[in-house]
């Protein structure tokens, strides 16, 4: 049984189609590229599969479990962790406490949250993260007071704190700096060497073929090619879907 | 001018203001609770109530009916009144939740003004002429009445010190970082699997809690209630403006709001009040205006400007 099933996955805004019928599988322990140009239906596709939207038809599953109708906090609790195309990061928390925002909520009570403190433990490993992400000295720091590119690995260290299984990453790199990127791709590569399956949206090639092992390419809410990196950096369809139709066609 | 020079010094009459202070410092009390009531839902979890009076006009009415019509203990009627106000606070959370910053503050605003309205209509709580209590038994602790003010003092000033060690206590955990990532981006709280609805209710409920049981204690205290009293939409803006003009959020927001706005209020009353064409009011009114232009963030921020002035030099 892979771990994410989307089979069939519809959703449309009034007249528009944004997903048109996709299927994906992700099997545990991958990381998997989902590239295609802008309004193409990646994030809505993430949305779906975090609890954010409901899909018109189709279905999600996480180890054969029905992701349908579920809230995003429910999906997070099932171990699906996200980060969003633009950082959303808590700005008047401090670094530490927006990565302690994010440790595992699972059957927790609203009185149990009342009653204490995060413990030692937790905090040593939110501060473990921090140091991860090379933030560990500005963990007391307002998160408005950090730069666009740490506030981008504070995310990230926010969503791993609740130790999730699989992780949705949309355009991790984008208004990053490239030694930020550096750093941010080392990172993603040592979180998946841990077990963590990745499914990242991401815009720079470079960064998404050389990370993936397996990549889906979407074009108007389909799926148009699926393969290996170095088949869909040549595949026809792909290089349409960016850059028109070839020449010749066009001439005809 | 010799004459006037012999006559002897106008001696001081001597008033006894004791009471009057200690009614000015109970009524402070009084909103330093509302405030940190308030702040629970407001300040932390973001959700801009307008319709708290009808929380605090439902623990008045809910002890007072219990104490006049089957004779029950203010006391037990304090801890319903909490129960009733947090029921109401629950069913109207269902729907209001849903929406979001002002269209839910403004939700909440025609939510207590249609309780208010209900009260007013229905002749089994009063109506207009409202309730009187059973001020021939005083003093009884058993009815918690007492002709001394002292007594009350005491009881608020254990509500005022219980609930801002509740606050101090949100402050410090867990809860309190989930209220303020829900109230900085609920998305993204959720998406963290912090569930936006349950803790909101939460504070909600634990606020309306604490406001009628304020009602309670107020309704024991003035020993008279009516919609206009304890239901007010005023009453409710006070709620918010105690700790919005303390500093939001904070455990000392509401405590300096309220020890700064309710003397304030007070001294243009007694100093303009006596005009009778409102001009207190309008003095009050610019005094807030000016000291929140002055302090955007709450008289908090003075302590952070200070302290940021010290930490910062200024370039010579």
């Amino acid at each position: 049984m892979s771990l994410l099933e989307v089979s069939g996955v519809a959703k449309h805004f009034g007249g528009l189609t944004a997903l048109a019928g996709v299927d994906i599988t992700v099997e545990a322990g991958e990381i998997v590229g989902l590239i295609g140009p802008n309004g193409s239906g990646k994030t809505t596709l993430f949305h779906c599969i975090a609890g954010a939207l409901m899909p018109d038809d189709g279905d999600i599953r996480l180890h054969g479990q029905s992701l349908l109708g579920v809230g995003p906090h429910v999906v997070c609790a099932r171990g699906v962790g996200r980060t969003f195309q633009l950082v959303r990061v808590f700005p008047q928390l401090s670094a530490l406490d927006n990565v302690l925002a994010g440790q595992s909520h699972r059957a927790e009570s609203v009185m149990g949250a009342f009653a204490g403190a995060s413990t030692s433990a937790v905090r040593r490993r939110a501060l473990g993260l921090l140091e991860f992400m090379g933030l560990a000295d500005h963990a007391s720091i307002s998160a408005s007071e950090l730069s666009y590119g740490q506030q981008r690995l504070l995310e990230l260290a926010t969503v791993l704190m609740g130790e999730p299984e699989l992780i949705l990453l949309d355009e991790p790199t984008a208004g990053v700096n490239p030694v930020l990127v550096d750093r941010l791709l080392a990172r993603l590569r040592e979180i998946n060497r841990g077990g963590t399956t990745i499914v990242l949206i991401e815009h720079n090639m470079e960064a998404v073929m050389g990370l993936s092992s397996r990549m889906y390419a979407l074009a108007m809410g389909r799926i148009i090619a699926e393969g290996p990196p170095e088949a869909l950096r040549s595949n026809p369809a792909v290089l349409e879907s960016y850059f028109g139709p070839p020449r010749e066609a066009r001439r005809r | 001018m010799a004459s006037l020079s012999r006559r002897p010094p106008r001696r001081r009459r001597r008033h006894d203001n004791t009471i009057y202070y200690e009614h000015v410092l109970v009524i402070c009390l009084v909103y330093v609770v509302l405030g940190q009531a308030w702040n629970l839902v407001g300040g932390y979890a973001g959700q801009w109530s307008l319709g708290h009076a009808a929380f605090f006009g439902l623990g008045a009415y809910t002890s007072t009916l219990l104490l006049l019509r089957f004779n029950v203990s203010p006391w037990l009627g304090m801890v319903a009144g909490g129960f009733v106000a947090a029921a109401v606070a629950c069913a109207i959370a269902f729907p209001c939740f849903k929406l979001r910053t002002h269209y839910f503050a403004m939700a909440t605003l025609a939510i207590g003004e249609t309780v208010r309205v209900l009260f007013l209509a229905s002749d089994w709580t009063g109506g207009a002429n409202g309730l009187v209590l059973p001020v021939q038994r005083i003093p009884s602790t058993r009815d918690m009445l007492w002709a001394d003010k002292e007594p009350y003092l005491l009881i608020i000033l254990a509500m005022a010190v219980a609930m801002t060690l509740v606050i101090v206590q949100v402050e410090r955990s867990r809860l309190g970082i989930y209220l303020r990532a829900i109230n900085q981006d609920e998305e993204a709280a959720a998406r963290l699997g912090i569930d936006p609805r349950r803790y909101k209710l939460a504070a909600l409920a634990g606020s309306a809690f604490v406001t009628g049981m304020t009602g309670t204690f107020y309704a024991q205290y003035t020993t008279y209630i009516d919609p206009f009293s304890v239901m007010a939409p005023m009453l409710s803006v006070r709620m918010v403006l105690v700790p919005v003009f303390g500093g939001l959020g904070t455990v000392a927001g509401p405590i300096i709001g309220a020890f700064v706005l309710i003397p304030l209020s007070e001294t243009v009353r007694v100093v303009w009040g006596g005009r009778g064409i409102g001009i207190d009011q309008v003095v009050y009114g610019a005094i807030i205006v000016w000291l929140t232009l002055w302090m955007p963030g709450g008289v908090i921020t003075l302590w952070r400007r200070r302290r940021r002035a010290r930490l910062v030099p200024r370039a010579a």
